[in-house]
Parts: C-alpha cells; sequence; structure tokens
C-alpha cells in the first residue's frame, strides 16, 4: 500500500506551470493531422482539433497569425500545423499554440485557389449567364496593369499601327505584392463607376502562382463581377488561369490575346460593313439588270411576236363573237318580221278585197254602158228630143208633137234640128220598113 | 443576366443588317429596294465615320482623391522602339 501524498505536493497553478516548462521543448513543433470541430471566434481566433486514426489534439490559432493565411481551414483538412505545446492553464486543457498551417500534399496557394473557385462558382459568379457581352466595337479601351510592365509593351506592340479609332487610357497598379489586390480592385471600382470607357483590359505578364497571386484574390474577384463594363481578363501565359479570369466577362489567354480581340472587333466590324454595303450593291444592281434584261427580252422580236399572236387571238375573239352578235341579232329581227307579218295579213288581204270591188265596179259601168242612151246611138238609133219650156224632152209617142213642130234628133255623132212634118198615130214595129225614113 | 443599351452604332450595323437580310430574302417592287439600297450606303457610311471618329491617343489615367478621373501623358521608350522596329 503507497502512502496518499507523494514526495512534493503542487498547487494546480504550480504544476500546470512546472509541466509548461518541461514541455519547451516541444516549443516549435510541427504536426500533421485531419482537422475536426473547427470554430471561428468572432474576433478571428480559429479553434480546432487535429486528429489521426487514434489520438486528437486541440489547436489554437490566434487571429494575429490566422489572417496571414490564403486558406480557409475547414473541417476534414489534412493540415500540417506549426506551433507550441501547451497547457492552458485556466482549463487545463493540453493544445498546441500555433503559429501557422499549412495544407498537407498541396501548397497553401493551391488549396487558396481552389476553395475561393469553389466558393465563387457556388455563389454563380462564373455563371455564363451573368457575362456581359463585349460591345461591338470596343473604342475606348481601359487597361487595369503595371504602366512598366511586360503586358502594356505586349497589347502596345500588337496595337501597333492598326491603332486608328481608339484610345487606350491606362490605369496604373501594381500587380504584385500585398497591396496588389486591393489596387486592382479600387482601379475597377472607379472604371465602373466613371463608364468612359468601352471595355475594360486586366492584364499582367506570366510569372509563378505566387507572382500572378493578386489576380486570384476575393477582392478583385468581387470588383470584376461588379464592374458595369465590360472585362476581358489577360493575366500570365496561356496555361494560367487565374480567379480573375474566370469572373471576367472574357477571358483572354495573355495581354497581347486581349489587345487582339479588341482590335480583331474592329476590323471585322469593319470587314462585315463592307461586305454588307457589297451584298446591298450586289441585290440592287442584279435586280435592275434583271429589270433591263427582262426589258430587252420584250421588245425583242420573239416577245414581240407573243405580244402579236395574243393580238391577233383577241381580235379573232372579238370577231367570233360579233358574229355570234350578228347572227342573234338576225333571228331576232326574223321573229320581229314574223311577228310584224302576222300582224300585217288583215291589212295584206285588204287589196284583194279593193280588186275585187273595183272589178264589180267593173261590172257594173259596162252594164252601165250597155244601158247607156249613147250605146243605142252608137248603134244606130237616134234619139228624138221635143222642146218644151222645161227642157228638152224624148219624145216616146208621135201624139207629142205637132206637124210643123220644131224638134231635135239627136245621133250618135252631132245633133239635127227638124221640123215634124206628119206624124202617123197608133203603136207600129218600132222597125221602120227600109227605105221609109 | 448583364445587358447593355446598344449604342447607336450597334443599332446602325443592326438596321444595316436588316437591310441586307431584305434585300436578299424578300420580293419587292424595284422603288422600294431602291430606297433600301439608299439607307443601307446611308448606315454604311455612319458606321465607318464611327470606326475612326474615335481620336487614337495613350494615356494614363487615374483617380484623384476625391475619386474623379484624371489623365496624364503616357511615355514609354520601348514602345518607340517597337514603332520603329515595324517601321
Amino acid at each position: 500500500m503507497r502512502a496518499v501524498t507523494a514526495a512534493q505536493t503542487y498547487s494546480v497553478s504550480d504544476l500546470l506551470r512546472d509541466v509548461n516548462l518541461q514541455l519547451y521543448r516541444f516549443n516549435d513543433v510541427s504536426v500533421e493531422g485531419e482537422v475536426s470541430n473547427f470554430v471561428r471566434s468572432a474576433a478571428g481566433h480559429l479553434y480546432f482539433t487535429l486528429k489521426d486514426a487514434r489520438a486528437q489534439i486541440k489547436v489554437v490559432l490566434f487571429a494575429t497569425n490566422a489572417r496571414f493565411l490564403r486558406f480557409r481551414i475547414e473541417n476534414g483538412l489534412q493540415l500540417i500545423v506549426r506551433g507550441r505545446l501547451t497547457i492552458y492553464e485556466q482549463k487545463g486543457e493540453f493544445q498546441l499554440n500555433a503559429v501557422s498551417a499549412e495544407p498537407a500534399g498541396i501548397g497553401a496557394l493551391q488549396l487558396a485557389f481552389e476553395q475561393l473557385k469553389k466558393k465563387l462558382a457556388e455563389e454563380g459568379l462564373f455563371d455564363p449567364a451573368r457575362k456581359k457581352p463585349l460591345p461591338m466595337l470596343p473604342q475606348r479601351i481601359a487597361v487595369v496593369t503595371s504602366p512598366t510592365g511586360a503586358a502594356i509593351r505586349d497589347i502596345l506592340h500588337v496595337l501597333g499601327r492598326r491603332f486608328e479609332g481608339l484610345s487606350l487610357q491606362i490605369y496604373p497598379v501594381r500587380v504584385q505584392g500585398p497591396t496588389a489586390g486591393r489596387e486592382i480592385a479600387a482601379a475597377l471600382r472607379h472604371l465602373s463607376k466613371w463608364k468612359l470607357h468601352d471595355v475594360v483590359l486586366i492584364c499582367r505578364g506570366g510569372g509563378s502562382l505566387e507572382d500572378l497571386w493578386a489576380f486570384n484574390e476575393e477582392v478583385v474577384a468581387r470588383a470584376v463581377a461588379a464592374c458595369e463594363i465590360p472585362t476581358i481578363s489577360g493575366v500570365g501565359h496561356e496555361t494560367d488561369f487565374t480567379i480573375c479570369d474566370f469572373v471576367a466577362d472574357l477571358r483572354a489567354p495573355t495581354p497581347s490575346a486581349a489587345a487582339e480581340i479588341v482590335i480583331r472587333a474592329k476590323s471585322e466590324i469593319c470587314m462585315q460593313v463592307d461586305t454588307m454595303v457589297r451584298r446591298v450593291r450586289n441585290v440592287v444592281e442584279s435586280r435592275v439588270r434583271n429589270i433591263r434584261h427582262e426589258l430587252r427580252h420584250l421588245s425583242s422580236s420573239d416577245r414581240l411576236g407573243i405580244v402579236v399572236r395574243r393580238v391577233a387571238m383577241a381580235r379573232e375573239r372579238l370577231e367570233r363573237r360579233r358574229i355570234s352578235l350578228y347572227r342573234l341579232l338576225d333571228a331576232r329581227a326574223k321573229t320581229l318580221r314574223r311577228r310584224l307579218d302576222a300582224a300585217n295579213e288583215p291589212l295584206a288581204r285588204f287589196p284583194t278585197r279593193v280588186a275585187r270591188e273595183r272589178q264589180h265596179l267593173r261590172a257594173t259601168v259596162a252594164t252601165l254602158q250597155a244601158v247607156s242612151p249613147l250605146s243605142v246611138l252608137s248603134r244606130g238609133y237616134a234619139i228624138a228630143f221635143s222642146r218644151t219650156r222645161r227642157g228638152r224632152k224624148p219624145i216616146q209617142d208621135s201624139s207629142q208633137v205637132k206637124v210643123g213642130e220644131q224638134i231635135e234628133v239627136q245621133l250618135k255623132r252631132g245633133r239635127l234640128e227638124a221640123t215634124v212634118d206628119r206624124h202617123t198615130l197608133g203603136v207600129e214595129s218600132i222597125w221602120p220598113e227600109v227605105g221609109e225614113t | 443576366m448583364a445587358t447593355r443599351r446598344p449604342n447607336e452604332f450597334e443599332k446602325a450595323f443592326q438596321n444595316l443588317e436588316k437591310i441586307v437580310q431584305r434585300l436578299e430574302g424578300e420580293e419587292m417592287p424595284l422603288d422600294e429596294s431602291l430606297q433600301l439600297f439608299e439607307e443601307g450606303i446611308r448606315l454604311s457610311r455612319f458606321c465607318h465615320q464611327r470606326l475612326e471618329e474615335v481620336e487614337k491617343k495613350i494615356e494614363l489615367i487615374l483617380a484623384d482623391v476625391k475619386g474623379q478621373p484624371v489623365t496624364e501623358p503616357f511615355e514609354d521608350e520601348e514602345l518607340h522602339e517597337d514603332e520603329e522596329l515595324v517601321e
């Protein structure tokens, strides 16, 4: 059985202070493990647990050190943490007081890049629908870059003599170092507010990931996204991709390529305008040519012949119509005439009656003539008249006259005045004896 | 979706495109096509004019203390060397 007390009894404080002193040989250690229970305090201190399959340790990374981290610490991350081991005396907790942390197996910058890229992508900052279209004719160009860097020289070289109708204004910024990101972001904010330009080029020549880092900073990415002028990002070489490239409206592989895009836009527009003018001309000219051709064709004998034939056909048609019209009129006239004739029939019969009556008259006249005294006279008879006071009176009885009385004798031709010598009485044959008168 | 108000140049360009399409795609009286032709030529002149009207210049632009733009001449020796080489 052992005694309850050992050789020495510590107060709690003394013990922990003593242990802390013993831990001095772990004053600068690096330990690798997986992050869990990550918490960030309002003051910016980071608390998490680092663990492997069998053990775990609490880690604290105070804000003064945490602000130098380029990547975000998050649960599940395999991390190499450097710091010193202590016991947090107030709580009696064993912990690693970290001064820095590095992701295991991958560069911190690379991790930071991936993390920011993932975060912004989730926010939709790379969404193609967010991309502003480049202006058709970018003429007023702003370039956010170093005025002494390789990028601006490349750009000016590309533009070279194809500079007509372009204005280039360089917004000078540092493109490397701790303030570069903030300067670039400020430049973009100003340009966006001024709206003096058609397009903003964000450029830097080639370099390491470290050199290009400013273009991977969140502050730059946010400023690019917020820029109201269309942006073209041309950072580093073709193989370098930056967050700025993803957010910009257009990514050019290099600063030279960014300048190419701008200058090509202009010369292509020029060409397109010329092409359209040519097409307009072609259409109208061929139109006029066609019409002229058509006119010539029309006036040629062949075509004219068609016209003549057409006229002849029309005339023939007219003639046929006229004939049938005549026939129609003729038939109608005949009908009318027939009807007229029918109406005239009593009238037509009328002359025969006249003739008959005329004949009858002639017969009557003949009878009259036959009984006329004149016709008796013409057969040799004479009529004797006595003269009375009432004129002449035919003598039918010899007793009508006295002897010695003057009488008249009417002959066929002429008249005799005679005196009665004697008269005989009685009825006697009217036929006188021959030689007696 | 960020949209931009189409500027005069773009309108003129688009109208020119429409004219080309109409002339090439539609049957229309000669009179009308000649009118479109004239309009097309006018638009193309306008486009060319706009293409050349921006003054060629290279300068620095930055913000003053009030955040207003100020410009400064930009001098670059190497640029001049480049230009001479091109020539």
